[in-house]
């Protein structure tokens, strides 16, 4: 017989730790077991993990499993909607078309052309500064002089 | 060939047991669906509670794995063994469950587990709490090792282990090939065998 594990037929070993393994076939890898180490350890091994996961025991069921089950199948046809509702969203389409919608939407609020600023006149008087409200008097001045002075040349004319 | 396979694997559906009742079921037969359960309820309540290690939320997957099944009863057709899609749907959602984490929540009723154990009637001669104490141990031992097992490599061992499936339904129930399933065990197992060797 030709060593499983040599060539990669382990599930032989594993159904024979499991005692699977058909008759003609144990008895041929008895056989082999006694010459091939690597094989004898592997099954050692797999026995001593068969045991350990037999050991793994279960908690009881709760007593009122099935009312409860039975309690939300009941329950179920008023819930069609709520089906339906989860069917829909979960359609393959939907979530590309919800997706290239808010590509759409960001698309239009950042290709929004500005508004021309409205005149905020109240906060051109509040933005003056010492220096124009300065130019603004000699501008004054400078026309009051000159005023006068063309009032001085009518007068000597 | 493959579509051969395929009509064998439907005539062997057409033949099991529970895809009869389960046809019953969707003829509109409730008591059938009642069989159904009885039958399953355990071996899909253990499975699930040995996949996320806690047994309230095992249940509550549980019976999720059975109002899928009972709300597909009118598209239900039998392309496979009833267990098969029985298990393929439990393991779809204990495999969303480990993935978002939930059982998590109560993960110390993994140590508190050992409360939850059927109560061992033994005549005289109780064990001593010594003895309790180790074999409790060792239990922890075990629960660990196997909740250090990659998810896919868990779910396999559980239903080769405990629900002696055969290779071809389990490659089914995980949606994988044969050889994927034999490597998922191959490493499993032998992952086990190095963490669990010293109970020898």
């Amino acid at each position: 017989m030709m060593c499983p594990i040599e060539i990669g037929e382990q599930s032989e070993l594993l159904a024979y730790s499991g005692r699977k393994l058909e008759l003609s076939r144990a008895v041929a890898l008895e056989r082999h077991l006694e010459s091939c180490s690597a094989c004898r350890e592997f099954v050692e091994g797999q026995r001593t993990v068969w045991q350990a996961l037999d050991a793994w025991q279960t908690p009881p069921v709760a007593g009122d499993f099935d009312g409860r089950l039975f309690r939300r199948m009941e329950q179920e046809p008023a819930e069609w909607w709520n089906r339906w509702l989860r069917s829909a969203l979960l359609r393959p389409g939907l979530p590309l078309a919800a997706a290239a919608c808010l590509v759409v939407a960001v698309g239009l609020i950042l290709e929004r052309p500005d508004a021309p600023p409205e005149p905020q006149p109240t906060s051109q008087v509040q933005n003056l500064q010492p220096e124009q409200v300065e130019n603004a008097f000699d501008d004054m001045k400078m026309l009051s002089d000159f005023t006068r002075a063309a009032r001085t040349d009518a007068g000597e004319l | 060939m493959e579509r051969v396979n395929k009509n064998m694997a439907s005539v062997a559906a057409a033949l099991d047991c529970d895809t009869q009742l389960m046809i019953r079921v969707k003829q509109g037969d409730g008591a059938s669906f009642g069989v159904l359960l009885e039958k399953h309820r355990s071996p899909v309540i253990h499975f699930l509670y040995r996949m996320v290690q806690n047994q309230a939320v095992a249940e509550e997957l549980a019976q999720e794995v059975f109002l899928r099944v009972y709300r597909s009863r009118g598209t239900y057709e039998p392309t496979a063994k009833f267990t098969t899609w029985l298990f393929r749907i439990a393991t779809h959602l204990a495999l969303n469950t480990l993935r978002d984490g939930k059982n998590q929540r109560m993960e110390t009723r993994l140590d508190a587990d050992v409360l939850e154990a059927p109560v061992r009637q033994v005549c005289d001669g109780r064990p001593s709490v010594e003895q309790s104490m180790v074999r409790e141990a060792r239990l922890d031992e075990v629960r660990r090792a196997v909740a250090g097992l990659p998810d896919k490599q868990r779910a396999a061992v559980l239903m080769h282990k405990y629900e002696d499936m055969e290779y071809t339904q389990i490659a089914r129930v995980l949606n994988c090939s044969e050889s994927a399933v034999k490597s998922l065990l191959f490493r499993a197992y032998e992952t086990l065998r190095n963490r669990l060797a010293h109970m020898a």
